[in-house]
C-alpha cells in the first residue's frame, strides 16, 4: 500500500522535454513532456483505446497521438480526434495528473486532484541556491521504499557499511536523539572527539580531533534531508563546515525506489574533485 | 559518495531478498525490526494510510 495523497519526486526538471519520457511510480505508469510552452504534461501512458503506452506515440503540437491506431490527447488527456469515428467517445480520456517544479525538481500529485496543493511540497533550495556547489544523481534500489528509509534514519550503520567513507571507528559513541513533530522524524547524532571520516576529512583537514554530527529527517513517505559537519572539538558548529543532502524516495513498485539525491556544500566550490567525489 | 550509495544499494537489496514480502515493523507475524526512528516513520506512514482509507470511505 502506498500513499497516494502526497506529492512525489519524478526526477529533475532538465530531465523533461518535448521528448516523451516515462516513469513507473506508485505502480502507474505515467508519460511526462512539456508542452510548446514549456509547461510539464504528466498523463497516464496507456491509451483509453486499447491500453497501449502512449509514449510509443509521438507529440502533435501539444497533443500526444498514439502510435497504434492515431487517437489524439490533449495535454489535459482528453481525446479530441478519433481517426476512425466522427465522434469521440465518453470514455476516451486518460488521467492527467498535477505537476509542479520547484527546487530543481519535478513534484508530481499521485492521489485525487482536487486535494493538490502546492504549498503542501516540502521545499529544498538548497539545490537550486548559487550559494553551494551541487553534486545530484539518482539510483534505482530494488526494495520497498520503507527499507531504505530505515536505512537512512539508522545511521550507525556508517561505521561499518561505510567504515572508510562516512564513517569513523567511533561513530558507535553518537547516541541517537530521536524526536517527532507531526508527521516528521529528526534522528540527531553528534560523536565527540573524535576524527572525520575520510569524506569530510577535507574540510578541517586529516588528523585533527573534531566533533562530528549526522543530523537526518523525515517526512514520509520518502523526504528525507542529511546535515553532515565537522567542527573543532568542543566548538559551535558555526566554526565548522559540512554539507546539507536532500534525498528523495519514489516508489515505483512494492520493490523498487527511485533514490534521488544531491549534495551540497558551502566550500570549496570550485573544487571538481570534491564535487564528483 | 557514490561509492557509499552503491554500498547502501547493495545491502538493502540483499535485506529485501531476504524479507520478501514481510512487513518492516509493526504487525504481522515477522517484521523487519527498525530502530526508534525508523519504527516512528513507520508509524506515521502507517497513520497516514489510515487517514487516507477514512478520507476515501467518506468520500464513497
Amino acid at each position: 500500500m502506498f500513499l497516494r495523497n502526497r506529492w512525489y519526486v519524478a526526477g529533475w526538471t532538465d530531465q523533461f522535454s518535448r521528448e516523451l519520457t516515462t516513469r513507473t511510480i506508485l505502480n502507474e505508469p505515467i508519460v511526462f513532456y512539456r508542452t510548446i510552452q514549456g509547461e510539464v504534461t504528466a498523463l497516464a501512458d496507456r491509451c483509453p483505446h486499447r491500453l497501449t503506452p502512449l509514449s510509443r506515440g509521438r507529440l502533435i503540437g501539444n497533443a500526444l497521438q498514439c502510435g497504434y491506431h492515431g487517437l489524439v490527447l490533449n495535454a489535459d488527456g482528453k481525446c479530441t480526434r478519433m481517426p476512425t469515428s466522427a465522434t469521440v467517445p465518453e470514455w476516451a480520456h486518460v488521467k492527467r495528473y498535477p505537476v509542479a517544479e520547484l527546487d530543481g525538481y519535478l513534484w508530481i500529485w499521485m492521489g485525487r486532484a482536487e486535494h493538490a496543493d502546492v504549498s503542501l511540497i516540502t521545499r529544498f533550495p538548497c539545490n537550486t541556491d548559487p550559494r553551494y556547489a551541487l553534486a545530484r544523481s539518482e539510483i534505482r534500489i530494488h526494495a520497498h521504499y520503507q527499507l531504505i528509509i530505515d536505512n537512512l534514519l539508522d545511521l550507525s550503520h556508517a561505521q561499518y557499511l561505510h567504515a572508510y567513507s562516512l564513517g569513523n571507528q567511533d561513530f558507535h559513541r553518537a547516541k541517537s536523539v530521536v524526536t517527532v513533530e507531526g508527521t516528521t522524524v529528526y534522528d540527531r547524532r553528534t560523536c565527540h572527539n573524535t576524527t572525520a571520516p575520510a569524506a569530510f576529512e577535507h574540510i578541517l583537514g586529516a588528523g585533527k580531533q573534531i566533533d562530528f554530527w549526522m543530523d537526518a529527517r523525515v517526512t514520509p513517505p520518502g523526504e528525507y534531508y542529511l546535515e553532515v559537519g565537522t567542527t573543532p572539538v568542543g566548538q559551535s558548529r558555526a566554526a565548522g563546515g559540512g554539507i546539507l543532502s536532500p534525498q528523495i524516495l519514489t516508489p515505483e513498485t512494492a520493490t523498487s525506489t527511485m533514490y534521488h539525491w544531491t549534495v551540497c556544500r558551502d566550500y570549496d566550490l570550485e573544487n571538481v574533485a570534491l564535487t564528483t567525489l | 559518495m557514490i561509492a557509499a550509495l552503491v554500498n547502501d544499494q547493495t545491502m538493502i537489496e540483499a535485506q529485501q531478498q531476504a524479507v520478501g514480502s514481510h512487513d518492516i515493523i509493526g504487525h504481522g507475524d515477522h517484521v523487519v525490526v527498525a530502530d526508534e526512528s525508523g519504527a516512528a516513520a513507520c508509524r506515521i506512514v502507517e497513520q497516514l494510510l489510515l487517514a487516507e482509507r477514512e478520507l476515501t470511505a467518506a468520500a464513497a
